[in-house]
């Protein structure tokens, strides 16, 4: 998948309707996979990808409108959640038929730049439970290894939201699906939570997921010699955590 | 339908009150070094017209479409005897302003008195009521007092009509208008509603639910603002078209309800310039009544995000828009951000400004009494 192909950007006008004519700026490419979610192109989600990929942004800003995307993108992701009706009383003691979730949920965070998303995921569900997944590429056989895991006992039993921001390859991502399912999390359970992907790379985990379900914000134009997502925003673990 | 909105002060201006507050003090010219010794020797003529910069009053005045006689409902002449008033003034310039006897003697008989009656004086055929004896005059005092009262109240039955008749002749069937944003349906949007409307739910659930829809309806409502291209380079060096706003952001919270939308505000935009309005309906006749107003000069530019959590009669938020529109704000630039909207109180909104898009997150088919920011705040 080292092509250095690129698929050409995707442009389209966007936002209201100004007094002027409506500003063009560069879209997500599609993906026909049902199971992959890409969240509505609206001017907002744009200008905020606009600020994270700007390479004179500085981390302070960069964390606070990756934080942004983050929300966005667990306010998605729980919408596949199931709930169950369940009516209760109004202030002015009428009855509202509302909803309600039962099941459990915990967050699982692929080590280092996955972690920078749960600041988002609590954000929107209080003292939510996170495991955590260490995977490096190997020196000797290039390989994705699996170095650490530390994960909730009963995770069989939860809705696992996987945290991810960057898809370039998806060798990691696929690493800790596997972890997942083999501690006996059923594919339909997990929801991988995304911020840009590529398209090569979030097609070939959807056919090989078809149960687990995809949120991201973008899936960008590819990738270049190096597995880079093009054109990306850089290291996320590094601009969040250090540069 | 053609429908017009008219606010209690509709042939009058918020903002042209408030100038006329300033008006005296404000355009002074500053002094000179020798103006400057001069008022000190108390042989600066305050009084005089030549004394006010009147560059910046005519331009001001401009701004006054309908000039400032024609603005004042009711011109009320106090008329005192000169004696009387000379009394007074010396007694305030000596006691409180430390000047001599000769110094304000000076002053009153080289300045005040001429320019009073080369520029007061004659004012006397402008006025509706001459007031002799000032203050001394009770009876003039109480007959003003009674005749304002009659046309507050005149006013406020005018105001309620106008209300009513917005609220009425709507066509059930049509659905509302485009510029009313309803947040997209969704499980867990459906499951918020749940817990913000359950009586059984804790403040502190109620606080976290709250805080975390407003957020989502403060995201909801950036998207309707004025967006610009901009295009970036990724440290990759790669190329990147996007967007950016084209506008700063400015809030104007509705209080007291809609101080329970800020922190979704501050969760999107930390740095929005926040206006403030205390909006209260009246108890006995339900009509809304504008307390204060406390707004960022920077909203003649700005985008503007209103907010209120709830809109009910709309009598508020009609209030709150035309309070924007006197200060310059188009409406096109204004962006209303409510959870909960009752019908009623949407056409009504809608009709009086239908360039102001209104951002809900969930319409109410009932007619639920306000209960979000009794809720948030706990009292």
């Amino acid at each position: 998948m080292s092509q250095a192909a690129e698929e050409p950007a995707v442009a389209a006008p966007i936002g209201p309707q100004y007094k002027e004519e409506k500003p063009e700026a560069t879209v997500s490419t599609p993906i026909p996979h049902s199971n992959v979610h890409i969240l509505p192109q609206t001017p907002q989600l744009i200008a905020l990808l606009t600020m994270i990929r700007d390479k004179s942004t500085v981390r302070g800003d960069f964390i606070f409108y990756s934080n942004r995307i983050i929300r966005l993108l667990v306010e998605e992701g729980l919408n596949h959640l199931p709930v169950i009706s369940h009516a209760v009383t109004t202030p002015t003691a009428r009855t509202y038929q509302g909803v309600k979730f039962e099941g459990k949920i915990c967050g699982v965070s692929i080590m280092r730049a996955g972690e920078a998303m749960e600041q988002g995921l609590r954000d929107c569900c209080r003292s939510v439970r996170i495991g955590k997944i260490l995977i490096q590429r190997d020196e000797e056989t290039c390989k994705p290894r699996l170095f650490y895991d530390k994960l909730p006992e009963d995770i069989s039993q939860r809705y696992c939201l996987l945290l991810d921001p960057m898809f370039a390859t998806g060798g990691s991502a696929t690493m800790a699906v596997e972890v997942l399912i083999s501690r006996g999390v059923p594919e339909e359970r997990i929801l991988f939570l995304n911020l840009i992907a590529s398209p090569q790379g979030i097609q070939s985990f959807a056919e090989r997921f078809p149960k687990l379900r995809i949120v991201t914000a973008f899936v960008d134009q590819g990738l270049d010699a190096k597995n880079y997502i093009v054109p990306g925003l850089g290291d996320f673990g590094d601009r969040f955590y250090c540069i | 339908m053609v429908v017009h909105y008219s606010p209690p002060w509709a042939n009058t201006h918020v903002r042209k009150l408030q100038f006329h507050g300033q008006l005296e003090d404000s355009f002074y010219k500053t002094l000179n070094p020798e103006e400057s010794t001069q008022a000190f020797r108390n042989e600066f003529d305050f009084d005089s017209p030549n004394s006010i910069d009147f560059d910046i009053l005519v331009e001001k005045l401009r701004d006054l479409k309908q000039g400032v006689l024609e603005l004042l409902d009711m011109r009320i002449f106090v008329d005192t005897d000169a004696d009387v008033c000379l009394a007074r003034r010396l007694a305030r310039d000596i006691k409180y302003r430390g000047r001599d006897t000769h110094g304000a003697i000076k002053q009153w008989t080289t300045f005040v008195k001429p320019n009073f009656e080369l520029f007061v004086q004659p004012q006397k055929k402008n006025a509706d009521i001459l007031v002799p004896r000032g203050i001394e005059n009770t009876i003039a005092i109480e007959m003003i007092v009674k005749h304002i009262q009659r046309a507050l109240l005149t006013k406020s039955r005018e105001h309620l009509e106008t209300l009513r008749a917005l609220g009425q002749g709507h066509d059930t069937d049509k659905p509302l208008p485009s510029t009313v944003k309803v947040l997209k349906d969704s499980p867990q949007l459906q499951l918020m509603h749940t817990i913000i409307h359950d009586t059984d739910t804790s403040r502190e659930d109620f606080i976290f639910y709250f805080d975390r829809v407003a957020a989502l309806l403060v995201e909801r409502g950036m998207d309707h603002l004025a967006f610009k291209r901009r295009e970036v380079e990724t440290p990759q060096g790669h190329k990147y078209v996007g967007l950016e706003l084209s506008r700063d952001v400015s809030a104007v919270v509705i209080l007291r309800s809609g101080g329970a939308l800020e922190v979704g505000l501050t969760r999107v935009v930390p740095d929005a310039r926040i206006g403030r309005l205390l909006i209260q309906s009246n108890v006995r006749t339900g009509e809304p009544e504008l307390h204060y107003q406390k707004l960022p000069s920077t909203l003649t530019s700005d985008s503007v995000l209103v907010m209120d959590p709830q809109i009910t009669t709309g009598a508020g938020a009609l209030m709150a828009v035309t309070v924007l529109k006197d200060y310059g704000v188009e409406e096109d630039r204004i962006v209303f951000v409510t959870y909960l909207a009752s019908i009623v109180g949407l056409r009504r909104l809608t009709k009086a400004f239908p360039g102001v898009k209104v951002i809900v997150g969930k319409v109410d088919e009932g007619f639920e009494r306000r209960f979000i920011d009794e809720r948030y705040f706990g009292s």
